[in-house]
């Protein structure tokens, strides 16, 4: 039976398509984005959160870890890397740790039981027209299992929407495209040297796939991030708000405002380096940000 | 707000509360000449119209409605017939720090003076207290339930649309052909209802003579007015205050003035609970609107103001302060009056219109504490008027609060009104249902739950000061399974309910018979009709309430308890088969369920053991340890597992694994050492360890995979075997590259696994297993080989004892000491998270229930890591768990079918409300630690609210845990939610946060409330995470919990909280 690795099944998810939304984040991504909001999404496999704030020092994690060396109870950061190296992400201190100060990113699920995960909130999916998005990480990178978790859910009457960074092989698209209502698609940059640089892909087959699904699916909703100092150029951003114009699929913008959340999540995972520092945009820059894109004739808003 | 009712709101608000002694002076003054001259009734009435003659009248001004309970705006009366404060008492809520109300001297001497003398043991509160008993008293005492009528009157009710078609001098006919039709030939109570409706006809008289006295006082201020406006409006008031309410009103301000003295009236005569609510203003006031904007006396603005002034009234009017003890402690200002908006009329149809929004309207832009205000949501009522509401709720005032109309409706007719008195019914002060004037609702007091599953847990005695309280059901220790822990509960709380409701028939008749309310019974049908005063009965229903506080805070501590000492995941029991339902109360019931999931020996699982021992089922071989493929059916509930090869894994099954090194791969001594020390590391973790053997090119292990969670339904998902061979192969080949410093594959990826399926088979295997080395020629015969486990010399006794503790339980070996101390994580006492003997994870943590008692009492002290746990990893009600849900409903359907449609003593039923208002504080101060980690004399859960921080799934989850509970039975409900402003700035999150309360409503959840937190609230979130894990704050295009961030992103969170504010 396929499984699929997943990060969160987020409920009451209101960012994240039209309605009252669950959403499930499938574990990782052939993206690497410098701004990356989601960073425990990337690896695509298991992944150990350590929180230390809430350490007590029971010492119930070095009992149980098979090392008896677990993640983040050395002081020195020489013995973080160490205890990382050595980690099975085996999971026995996250069971064990009282205080919530460990997490297993990552758990595997069947879609008969996502299916009855994402099913418990049909009655608020009903109200008000919402249902499931998949998102991620990049979940078309699960691909076997993305599709057979949004034609379950379509069968089981629920609206499908799927948050995607485009970075896959147009088949996937194609095969996907009958099984989903909504695609939230993002577009980082049109500039391909910008896009190598920040994202670590080229923008070509994301361009491409978005043209596509443009033109054969028709319900696409342009995800544009809004990171100062990459794209928040005012041609920059007259050159996305011009090109998704010209794109007949897509029915809303929306702007997401940069965000520092990801750093605190990278650090928790063990992430030495601290990424690349952004500022985080003005109200007034994303006013005028949307200004250009409703200049365009397009339904824009800032965040999800 | 004009210029007017702006000032007279800023007057309001900034007057200060004071404490009058004018009622008490003069209601003091008419007893001492009159007690004793007329029949109760016919006393009462007539003290009330002695009242109205003389008190003090008020005309402020500008003001266009107008009265006061007391002689100005914010001075409180006082009740001394009810409840007599003392001289402590007055000084006292001088000198609070909140909520005080100033008291001159001249009140003290008053009260020193005049009324305490004679009021001293002829209050209510001395009367009732000296009839109840000294088991009451001390359960009372002790905080497990409180009374509502030792310190006020009954109350809590809400009017109809009477008034507004009929005048006083109509009631008085009515009182009069009642009077004419009096049966004294045969009816035996004629003369108890001769007095009563005397008593109705006097008050009457009281309230009419009152407007008269505004009126004249309007006049006479008109006549000396020089301003023009205000003379007319003066002489308009006089006009109204003679029309109404005597007659029926005819315009919009004479129904808004009708009303306001028929409040007054009904907060003078007596004290009653909740003060008097108008119930569906918008829908009584429709008709008056229509029709003045038709005819050009009302316009928009004039109505607005006119209500606007109607607020302030409600605001003007603090609630009398109590007495005793609880005077020290801060209250509340506000009486609970409340206004019903939107709704059903009487016919069904939507009943929301044009004066609901222009309520709405006000209600945002006054934002007084008075009159509090509800919306009643229905299916039918439109969208447009749920987002006005919430739109006001956003603006984090706390109010209104949400309704669901539609389950007001049938919980009212579940209570055997009718259709339409149902729809023209509501909820009155807090939530709970009413046919408004049509009915007497009495709440009671609140119920102290959690703090009787503290006595259960103290075999009755409470805790705090070891007095034996309840009855004997049981020490902890000597309860062997849940549902015998579950029904000592039942039984305590059954035990003082009834205590509760012995207590409740002696107030009530001491009500009925001595403390009449003649003029609220005026306003109530059918007490004209029956001739018999509402708190006698005389109202077409009567139900009475008790309140049950702290639901949250028991569902886990009931979770935690099963969990860690009976059921949990590291227990040693199976699941339980079924959950039909609460288990009864008799103590010494054995539930047939555990009789079979008992079993055989401590912690026996013959039930589920069943399958794997018993066999009955053909012995056929799913897999030789030889053949790889061996396809059969898979056993009824097998779990099948994609991995190298087929597995069927089975509930609590045993299985043989073995692995092999890769090809040529021969593990040295110290390798063979690491690979034994892994295996036995995770025993007690994620499987039990029957037996293992690492040979030099293979390993043997005999295990019983543990559970790892529970599934959305709550069912056990066991370790997989990929899971367990992963951690194990992939841990142990690190270890064994590292210390060769090598690299390359250790093990074959595939492995062989054998689901062991009687005791034959599995005594077989161990003895194979142990035997191995020397079998297969490793080591001679009488050398002694390591990594073998057990020995072989144990395995000799387990098999020499058919039924020994390993084998036959399944249960952990019983290792030899030396090898205990080796097994890391052993011999952790307590203070390490609760695990007695064996080491966490998977089997670890049975707790015994007197342990676990014992970690309580010492309110845990030194076991932070065990309250931690309780905290964080114990299934908890508000997360849409079905395992901590289903105890909810335990606990609820206990309440209702102990106390449900029993009869109380006005021939009306006991009704189950699920309502705190600020008592769970009190309770919680009386109430020791519980095992869901709260700590002692912290509040315990507020209404149908998970407690406070527990639910972590999100608002939906939260709703659809409090759903489950069957709403419809109860008469109401509580459920607060917390939002963060900018979740509900957008016009999107506005319709999702309707959709969020429609959804709730689909399942006949009965009222919400929402509490949109600012920046104070997420400081103490960050200060004390614990308390707040539930706070989710929109973050920038998504939303987080608010405990889950980084400390720099919660500062810039509350920054932006405290800018936006309100």
């Amino acid at each position: 039976m396929i499984r699929g690795l997943i990060t969160n099944v987020q409920r009451y998810s209101v960012h994240d398509g039209p309605g009252i939304r669950t959403t499930v984040f499938l574990k990782g991504c052939p993206l690497n984005c410098a701004w990356c909001h989601n960073p425990e999404t990337i690896s695509p496999r298991p992944e150990l959160m350590v929180i230390t704030g809430r350490c007590v020092r029971c010492g119930q994690c070095a009992d149980a870890c098979p090392n008896h060396a677990p993640v983040g109870m050395g002081d020195s950061p020489a013995a973080l890397v160490e205890a990382r190296a050595d980690c099975l992400v085996c999971g026995a201190c996250v069971e064990v740790c009282p205080a919530d100060g460990r997490r297993m990113v990552g758990r595997e699920f069947t879609v008969p039981e996502l299916l009855t995960k994402v099913s418990r909130d049909r009655v608020f999916f009903e109200e008000s027209g919402g249902g499931v998005t998949f998102s991620g990480g990049e979940p078309l990178s699960q691909f076997e299992f993305l599709l057979a978790g949004a034609t379950a859910c379509r069968k089981g009457g629920l609206h499908v929407a799927v948050d995607t960074s485009g970075f896959a092989l147009r088949e996937r698209f194609e095969a996907l495209v009958p099984h989903v209502d909504l695609f939230l698609y993002d577009l980082k940059s049109l500039d391909d040297g910008v896009h190598r640089r920040f994202c670590g892909v080229s923008n070509r087959l994301i361009l491409e796939n978005l043209r596509w699904l443009s033109a054969n699916h028709g319900n696409l909703w342009l995800r544009i991030p809004v990171i100062p100092g990459v794209n928040d150029d005012p041609r920059e951003l007259a050159a996305l708000a011009t090109f998704a114009a010209g794109l007949d699929g897509v029915k809303q913008v929306h702007l997401l405002p940069y965000h520092a959340v990801g750093a605190g999540k990278r650090e928790r995972l063990g992430a030495s380096a601290a990424g690349l520092a952004f500022q985080t945009p003005s109200t007034a820059a994303l006013g005028a940000a949307r200004a250009v894109f409703r200049k365009a004739g397009l339904e824009t808003r800032i965040g999800g | 707000m004009t210029g007017r009712t702006e000032r007279l709101r800023r007057e309001s608000l900034e007057t200060p509360p004071r404490i009058s002694a004018e009622r008490a002076v003069q209601l003091t003054e008419f007893y001492e000449e009159n007690a004793g001259r007329w029949s109760v009734p016919v006393t009462r009435a007539r003290s009330f119209l002695h009242l109205c003659e003389r008190k003090t009248i008020h005309l402020g001004d500008g003001e266009l409605i107008i009265g006061e309970r007391g002689p100005a705006p914010k001075v409180v009366p006082t009740f001394p017939e009810l409840t007599c404060h003392s001289e402590e008492d007055l000084r006292i809520l001088n000198s609070r720090p909140k909520t005080w109300y100033r008291v001159d001297d001249e009140c003290l001497g008053f009260y020193r003076e005049k009324v305490i003398p004679y009021w001293r043991g002829r209050t209510m509160r001395e009367r009732i207290f000296a009839e109840l008993s000294p088991e009451w008293h001390a359960a009372y005492e002790a905080g497990i339930f409180t009374e509502f009528m030792e310190q006020r009157a009954p109350g809590h009710t809400v009017l109809d649309d009477k008034i507004y078609r009929r005048g006083l001098l109509d009631f008085k006919r009515d009182i009069e052909s009642a009077l004419a039709a009096l049966d004294f030939l045969c009816d035996p109570e004629a003369l108890d209802k001769r007095e009563a409706l005397k008593s109705f006809a006097i008050s009457c008289d009281a309230v009419m003579g009152f407007a008269q006295r505004h009126a004249d006082l309007a006049r006479e201020r008109a006549a000396a007015e020089r301003d023009a406006g205000r003379k007319a409006e003066l002489l308009k008031i006089a006009e109204v205050c003679e029309r109404v309410p005597a007659h029926a009103p005819r315009d919009f301000h004479e129904a808004l003035q009708a009303y306001w003295f028929c409040h007054l009236a009904v907060i003078t005569e007596l004290n009653g609970w909740d003060a008097f609510s108008p119930g569906h203003l918008d829908q009584h006031l429709l008709p008056f609107y229509e029709r003045g904007l038709a005819d050009g006396t009302l316009t928009r603005e004039t109505a607005r103001e006119l209500l606007e002034c109607f607020f302030i009234k409600f605001n003007n009017h603090p609630a009398p302060p109590k007495v005793g003890v609880t005077a020290a402690e801060s209250g509340t200002y506000t009486d609970f009056a409340n206004l019903n908006l939107g709704g059903l009329l009487h016919d069904g149809t939507d009943g929301s219109n044009e004066v609901s929004h222009l309520l709405l309207e006000i209600i945002d832009e006054m934002h007084l504490l008075q009159p509090s205000s509800n919306i009643q949501l229905s299916r039918k009522s439109p969208d447009a008027f749920l987002k006005h509401a919430l739109q006001v709720i956003g603006k984090g005032y706390g109010f209104p609060s949400v309704f669901n109309a539609d389950a007001v409706v049938q919980e009212q007719l579940r209570q055997g009104k009718t259709l339409e008195d149902a729809r023209a019914g509501g909820c009155s002060g807090c939530v709970e249902v009413g046919a408004f004037g049509k009915e007497a609702y009495i709440l009671t007091g609140y119920f102290n739950l959690p703090k009787v599953f503290e006595l259960a847990l103290h075999n009755g005695v409470d805790p705090r000061t070891g007095r034996q309280l309840g009855p004997q059901t049981g020490e902890p220790e000597s309860f062997a399974s849940f549902d015998e822990v579950f029904a000592a509960y039942r039984a305590q709380f059954r035990h003082f309910l009834n205590l509760k409701l012995c207590g409740n028939r002696i107030i009530q008749r001491l009500y009925a018979t001595q403390m009449p309310a003649p003029f609220l019974s005026v306003l109530t049908d059918d007490c004209i009709r029956s001739g018999r005063d509402y708190n006698a009965g005389g109202a077409r229903y009567n139900n009475t309430y008790v309140q049950f506080v702290g639901l949250g805070t028991l569902t886990d501590s009931l979770s935690a308890v099963r969990e860690l000492c009976y059921e949990g995941m590291g227990s040693t029991r199976g699941p339980r088969v079924t959950s039909g339902g609460p288990p009864d109360a008799p103590v010494n019931t054995t539930d047939p369920v555990w009789e079979t999931a008992q079993g055989l020996s401590a912690g026996g699982r013959k039930e589920h053991a069943g399958g794997v021992w018993s066999s009955s089922e053909s012995a056929a071989r799913l897999f030789s340890t030889e053949d790889k493929r061996v396809c059969v059916e898979p056993a009824a509930g097998a779990h099948y597992s994609r991995r190298n090869l087929p597995h069927f894994e089975k509930p609590w099954a045993i299985y043989h694994i073995t692995f092999s090194a890769v090809d040529g791969h021969q593990l040295a001594p110290e390798d063979r050492e690491i690979v034994m020390e892994c295996i036995r590391h995770w025993d007690g973790r994620r499987y039990r360890l029957s037996a293992a053997c690492v040979m030099p090119d293979h390993v043997h292990l005999i295990i019983q995979p543990g559970i790892e969670s529970r599934d959305v339904d709550g069912e056990p998902v066991f370790y997989s075997l990929t899971k367990i061979l992963h951690t194990i192969k992939s841990f142990t080949a690190h270890r064994i590259n590292k210390r060769a410093e090598r690299d390359g594959g250790v093990w074959q990826k595939e492995s062989f696994d054998r689901f062991l399926r009687s005791d034959a088979d599995l005594q077989e295997k161990i003895h194979y297993l142990c035997r191995n080395p020397w079998d297969a020629g490793i080591v001679a015969p009488n050398e002694p080989y390591p990594w073998v486990w057990p020995s072989e010399a144990m395995a000799n006794t387990a098999e020499g004892s058919t039924r020994g503790p390993r084998v036959t339980s399944g249960g952990p070996p019983d290792a030899p000491a030396n090898v205990a101390d080796t097994v890391p994580g052993t011999a952790q006492g307590l203070s390490a998270g609760g695990r007695k003997e064996h080491a966490g994870g998977a089997w670890s943590p049975t707790l015994s229930l007197a342990e676990f008692v014992a970690a309580m009492d010492r309110d845990f002290t030194d076991a932070e890591p065990l309250r931690l746990r309780l905290l964080n990893k114990t299934p908890k009600y508000g997360n849409d768990n079905p395992r901590a849900d289903e105890l909810m409903t335990w606990i609820f359907d206990t309440c209702v079918e102990e106390l449900d449609g029993r009869p109380d003593g006005r021939g009306g039923s006991y009704r189950v409300e699920m309502l705190p208002t600020t008592c769970h504080v009190y309770f919680g101060s009386v109430t020791g630690a519980t095992p869901d980690g709260r700590r002692a004399g912290k509040p315990l859960s507020e209404g149908i609210s998970p407690v406070q921080g527990a639910d972590r799934n999100g608002p939906t989850a939260v709703v659809q845990s409090a759903a489950k509970m069957d709403h419809l039975k109860s008469g109401g409900t509580l459920l607060n939610l917390k939002f963060t402003p900018s979740l509900v700035a957008t016009e999107e999150g506005l319709n999702k946060w309707g959709h969020l309360v429609r959804g709730y409503f689909r399942m006949d959840g009965h009222h919400v409330q929402f509490n949109i937190v600012d920046a104070d609230t997420l400081r103490r979130a960050r200060e004390n995470p614990e308390e707040h894990r539930d706070l989710i704050v929109r973050v920038a295009g998504y939303s987080d919990y608010f405990c889950d961030l980084s400390e720099a992103l919660q500062e810039e969170i509350i920054q932006r909280t405290e800018h936006e504010g309100f």
